[in-house]
């Protein structure tokens, strides 16, 4: 199978999905290898740990076999996202959830500080938390993508079903909410 | 805290959180932040977030089952069936033998009036 990318330098996700069209198999370990990880965390930040395997499989097979109606108008990472976003949101409906809400539990933090002596440190990390976690769904999930994985407004328009102008308003207030909060 | 009237700088910080700047406006972000005490707080808030919803628990994937899930590509389920010209030719074949088959009595008939 005849390469395209420079050596040494990871191919891009459009030639990786372009190869895994024409039979290349190994291209879409290398798609999933990239991604999972993100939509992993994704996932688990809106509350989804419960059976998020499962979730972050799902996506990877929807979005695998409806590539034929990805234009490329969004990143790929943003089309999984959007994926990911709709199972995660399917399941809560079906779990009868009656709050919108998805609260991060005490065991989803993975708190680095039990190793560490540094109760103040702690004390911070669960503060800052707390501010997150009492952020609406909307805002957390727009300050989560904003902050924690860098996406544009754009992006984060596309993935969670709005403007880049109401996008760009719910980080913003969602900035506003923890530094407030951070000073309580 | 208060905010740094610079909207245009705010909008970056998370941006050079995740290395996404080229070259200039990360120079222009880096010199406005050593003057500007609000973004440098900012920032700061911005950090210790990220280092927060990074930590939540994700659990351990195995890349190979979900690989292994993978609907397989229109090309390996073409290249698992007769190719078209092939078929073509069996088509052809079969519709000879058919038509053979069909006339053989009159065939037969044929040859017993002329003895």
């Amino acid at each position: 199978m005849a390469s395209y990318s420079t050596p040494g330098v990871e191919a891009p996700d459009v030639e990786l999905i372009a190869r895994w069209r024409a039979g290349d198999e190994r291209a879409a370990t290398m798609l999933v290898e990239r991604h999972a990880s993100s939509v992993a965390r994704y996932v688990a930040s809106m509350g989804g740990r419960d059976g998020g395997e499962e979730v972050v499989q799902d996506t990877f097979v929807r979005a695998f076999g409806a590539l034929d109606s990805f234009r490329g108008d969004s990143s790929l990472r943003t089309w999984l996202f959007t994926i990911a976003r709709r199972l995660v949101m399917d399941r809560r409906r079906a779990s009868r959830r009656q709050r919108d809400t998805a609260e991060l539990q005490d065991g989803d933090l993975a708190t680095e500080y039990d190793a560490l002596d540094g109760l103040v440190a702690e004390e911070a990390h669960r503060t800052m938390q707390r501010a997150i976690e009492r952020l609406t769904p909307m805002q957390r999930e727009v300050f989560t993508l904003r902050v924690n994985d860098g996406m544009s407004y754009k992006e984060i328009a596309d993935v969670v079903g709005t403007t880049e102008g109401a996008a760009r308003v719910h980080y913003h207030n969602a900035l506003r909410q923890v530094k407030e909060r951070l000073h309580d | 805290m208060t905010d740094c009237p610079n909207v245009q700088m705010r909008e970056r910080l998370p941006d050079l959180l995740h290395d996404a700047l080229d070259a200039s406006d990360r120079a222009a972000l880096e010199a406005h932040l050593a003057g500007c005490a609000d973004c440098a707080a900012e920032l700061a808030v911005l950090r210790s977030a990220r280092h927060v919803m990074s930590a939540v628990r994700v659990p351990v994937l195995d890349t190979a089952s979900i690989v292994a899930a993978l609907p397989r590509p229109v090309a390996l389920h073409l290249s698992g069936t007769v190719p078209r010209r092939s078929r073509t030719i069996f088509r052809i074949a079969a519709a000879v033998s058919f038509i053979r088959q069909a006339v053989s009595p009159w065939l037969s008939r044929g040859r017993s009036s002329a003895t």
